[in-house]
Formats: C-alpha cells, structure tokens, sequence
C-alpha cells in the first residue's frame, strides 16, 4: 500500500487509500467511460447487453477502491 | 483447498484494513449521495423527509445523520407498498432495471416485497467473498446448497456470492435429506450451505444411513438464518458431526442487502462488510447513538449498494453490540458484531430459518373463515429450534375440524412462508378471560430466548 490518509474529508481524486488505489481506481474510471461510449454504438443487442454487463462489472470494481463520486451504474 | 494462507490474505486489502477514521469518511460521502438517490427518485423517502423537514441539503455531518435523519422501518414500506401500482415499497427505478424479486415477512402478515437490479445481486453476492476468501476458499473449491432457493433472499445471494468467487457449485435442491448425503458424498464438496439445525439434521440422517458423513471430505460448514453458527456449543457440535475445520457464519437483512460475516480468527460473531453499508446501534427507547461498545442497542444500517429499493438509517429491530475497534487477529478494521443478533427490540421467532411475527399470525387467522376469536399460539425450543403451535377454536360445533386445519396451515404457509403447526379446536375449548386476553405463550427458557440473551450473556470469544 501507498500513502495512508491522514485525516479530513475524502475528496475525489485525493487518494484516501493509497497512490496504488487511487492509480488503479482512476484507470478503472477511464475504462468504464470507455465502455460507455462502446456502449452507445453497440452494432446489436446482444454487443449492447454484454457491455451493459461489462459495465456492471467494472462498476463493481470500482466500489472495492473507495469510489465515491457515483454509487452505482445507473447514475451515469 | 482451504489451504494455508499464502499470497493475498484479504480479500480487498485497501478498505478491509483501512484506518476507521478514513472508513467512515467514505461512509459519510456515500450516505450524502444515498439521501440524494432516495429523496429524487422515491416517493416513500420524499415523504418521509418531508414530514421531517430534512433536505438531503441538510445531511452533511455525521450528526446531522444520526440526529437530524429521520429513521426508516419495514412497516413504512410494506404500507407503501400496497399503495403504489407496481406493488413495492420504497422503489426508485422503474422496472426496466428490476432483475429479481423477493419477499420477507412483514409484522401483519403481508411479505415486504423486495426488489433487486443485476448488480445489486452481485454486489449482495460479494459480501460473502470476504469471509469465504479469509478461511481460504477459492477459486476451484466447490459449494454444496442443501434447499431449494424459493422466495427468500439469503440463499440466492449465497449464490451470487459463490459465482463471483469462482466456486463450482452443486446443487441439493429437489432431494431428500437422504438424497443429499448420498450426493454430498459423491459430489465431495469444498463447503456445505444450510442452516445450523438442518445440517446438525443432514449428519443425523447420514448416521442412520450407515454413512460417516465426516468422510465426505467437506472442509467448511457455511450458513446463517439461525443463531447456531455463533454459538459455541453448537458450532462444536456441527465440527464434530462433519469433521470439518471452518464454521462459517452470515447475518443478513435481505431487504437492505445487509451481510455480516464471520472471519478466519472467529471472535463470536461477524464483521460488517462495511464496503457496502454503515452500520451502528443506538439505545433502545432513546434513539441515540450508542457509544459504549459493550452496551447492546438497536441494529440501524444504511445499504449503498440497493438503489431499486433504498434502505436508509433502517430500523432492523435486531439487538446488538458493535465493536468499532475490533483486535482479534483477523487484521480486518470493520465494526464486528459479537454475538451477532443479541435478541430483538419487537417480538419475532425464527421457525426454520424464517422471522415470524406473532403479530402477523393473529392477523392471517382473522382471514379464515369458519374459525372464532379465540387462539393462543405456544412457542417452544424442540432439539434447538423454535416452533409455533397455533391453537384457535372454531366456530360451530359441528365444523369439519381436519378440513378448516388444512386450510388455516394452508393460508399460513402461503402468507408466512414456513409451515406451523395447527389444532383447530371444538368451540369453549380455551380459556376465557375477564381483562386483557393471553394469547401467547412462550415456553422456552430464558437461555433460549433470544430476546433476554443481550441482557446476561457475554458471547466467550475463541
């Protein structure tokens, strides 16, 4: 683990849990947009479902790293 | 497998040993943007703080949650419920994003209808992983479901939690208990899942089978619905009636997607998995916050994780006692809960695995026809596990006594979910009494019952 949080509001991006966390955390974020926007030219339903889940997924991911700034998929 | 720990320990390092003070400031953010959720899309919770007067504006510190918030409890949502066309409380998506429904027992004997999306269903599955993963399951071990799934949550979310770790998983559903050891046997399964009485049940029914069910080569005994897998003495039993090292144990409150599990280094009780809810307690009568840790009070519980149905600083009426320091080895940082459910705030028994409420037995026996006012319901502990006898007159002495039995279990059963045991009576059979009726009798001892056990036990840790 990487640096500790040492007091005061989370904020995002401020890396409560480590510079390896927020690393990975903000790598997931990227790939979740990423999917996202496959997601709005999926070619078919069934491209579009398994992104949907695909999504779902990685949104799960996300939660495991102190992910805040949204609680869940749907929000977006 | 459930080897010796090598490599990760834990399950998701980075916020299982986190510091509390950073834990509940991700809390904190997650309960602001739960109010926010709740109060935009759902009617019952708009409502709720409206009457209060509370915007999620107004949430901004913990005091604000525990003293300006207004609690939530089941009966809000079953009486919203059955004024919303869709038939759920509490919902704030639209059924494009529902995936499964469930339902729990409600106080007046209507379910609470439950509502989950396909994440949240994973998300509830993923509560598990974190017990499972610290007493070594892994990938590649397999998990053994003794029950059919039906209506109730728990299974179910076994059953994602066992998906999303990657066990291979077999299913006893359909079969008799003889059947399942036979296939426990053949299957040889990492973990069997089941309630504490059932499994204790399963080993006495291999007994008499001539099997060694000790033999079948099961490493984890896994569960919740009853007390037993946080009770010593009966996890004692269950170790030696299996021969297995691991007695794994889940407190849920379906509805909120709330599951406390045990770790490695059993303390006499579960963590919460504080990934995906906030938990505390406060004093019974005051509402407050309990700040001693040895002081039992009320479960609330907020849940980030259930969005097509919030539960929100929700009553759970579940007697506790929360550890927010916890230091018995395990290395977790999460809030443990020793003794795990301590008693009850209201009156509930669990028969087979399902909350009954005495409450809502009167009410389903004023639905039948043919029967009188007069009842009594007897509760009892037969070979560990509660058991409600409902005796109630009819109202004509020449009534089909057999036929209106059947049909009373019948309307239980479908209502309550569990079958309870019936005597329909020739009329002035049951006592009369000049003031206040007593209709229930409980006959367990106070050992037994839970209600008093917060008061005089302290669960041996170990």
């Amino acid at each position: 683990m990487g640096d500790r949080y040492t007091g005061g509001r989370v904020t995002p991006g401020e890396g409560p849990l480590g510079h390896e966390v927020t690393g990975q955390r903000t790598r997931l974020e990227e790939l979740l947009r990423s999917v996202r926007a496959e997601q709005d030219r999926a070619v078919s339903p069934a491209v579009a479902r398994a992104l949907a889940m695909a999504e779902s997924q990685l949104f799960l991911g996300l939660t495991y790293l102190g992910y805040t700034d949204q609680l869940f998929p749907e929000e977006a | 497998m459930i080897t010796p720990q090598t490599g990760e320990r834990y399950w998701n390092q980075p916020t299982q040993t986190a510091s509390r003070e950073v834990l509940d400031a991700l809390h904190l953010e997650r309960i602001r943007h739960m109010v926010g959720w709740a109060y935009q899309h759902s009617p019952l919770h708009r409502r709720i703080y409206g009457a209060a007067g509370v915007t999620p504006a107004d949430i901004r510190t913990w005091d604000d949650y525990f003293t300006v918030l207004p609690f939530t409890d089941k009966p809000d949502y079953v009486e919203d419920q059955a004024d919303r066309p869709d038939g759920y409380g509490g919902a704030a998506l639209g059924r494009d994003l529902w995936q499964q429904h469930f339902h729990t027992t409600g106080t007046t004997g209507r379910f609470l209808n439950e509502v989950f999306t396909q994440y949240e269903m994973h998300k509830a599955g993923s509560q598990y992983c974190y017990g499972l993963w610290d007493i070594g399951v892994r990938p590649g071990d397999s998990m053994y479901f003794c029950f059919d799934f039906g209506m109730w949550i728990g299974l179910w979310s076994f059953y994602w939690g066992a998906r999303d770790l990657g066990l291979t998983i077999v299913s006893g559903g359909g079969a008799s208990a003889a059947e399942r050891v036979a296939q426990i046997m053949a299957q040889r399964p990492t973990i069997v899942t089941g309630t504490p009485t059932y499994l204790l049940h399963l080993a006495e029914v291999a007994a008499r089978e001539g099997v060694d069910i000790r033999t079948a080569g099961v490493k984890v005994l896994a569960g919740g619905g009853e007390a037993g897998f946080s009770v010593p003495v009966t996890r004692r039993r269950l170790a030696e009636a299996w021969g297995v090292g691991h007695i794994y144990d889940a407190y849920g409150i379906g509805e909120a997607l709330f599951i406390g599990q045990s770790c490695a280094e059993w303390a006499g009780g579960i963590h919460v998995i504080e990934d995906v809810c906030h938990s505390y307690a406060v004093g019974l009568g005051s509402g407050a916050p309990v700040e001693d840790p040895s002081e039992p009070g009320e479960h609330i519980i907020t849940s980030y994780t259930h969005f097509a149905q919030p539960f929100i600083k929700y009553r759970t009426h579940d007697i506790v006692r929360i550890d927010p320091h916890p230091d018995h080895g395990c290395g977790w940082t999460w809030k443990h809960l020793p003794g795990v459910v301590l008693g009850r705030s209201d009156f509930m028994v669990t028969i087979r695995g399902v909350n009954v409420y005495p409450t809502a037995v009167e009410n389903l026996l004023g639905e039948v026809g043919g029967l009188s006012s007069h009842y009594e319901l007897h509760i009892t502990r037969v070979d560990g596990m509660d058991r409600m006898l409902v005796k109630v007159e009819a109202e004509r002495h020449d009534a089909d006594l057999p036929a209106h039995a059947e049909y009373l279990r019948r309307h239980l059963r479908t209502h309550l979910g569990v079958n309870l045991e019936v005597d329909v009576l020739t009329p002035a059979l049951l006592p009369r009494y000049e003031l206040k009726s007593r209709r229930v009798f409980d006959h367990r001892t106070d050992a037994e019952r839970p209600a008093l056990r917060w008061a005089t036990d302290t669960p041996a840790a170990g």
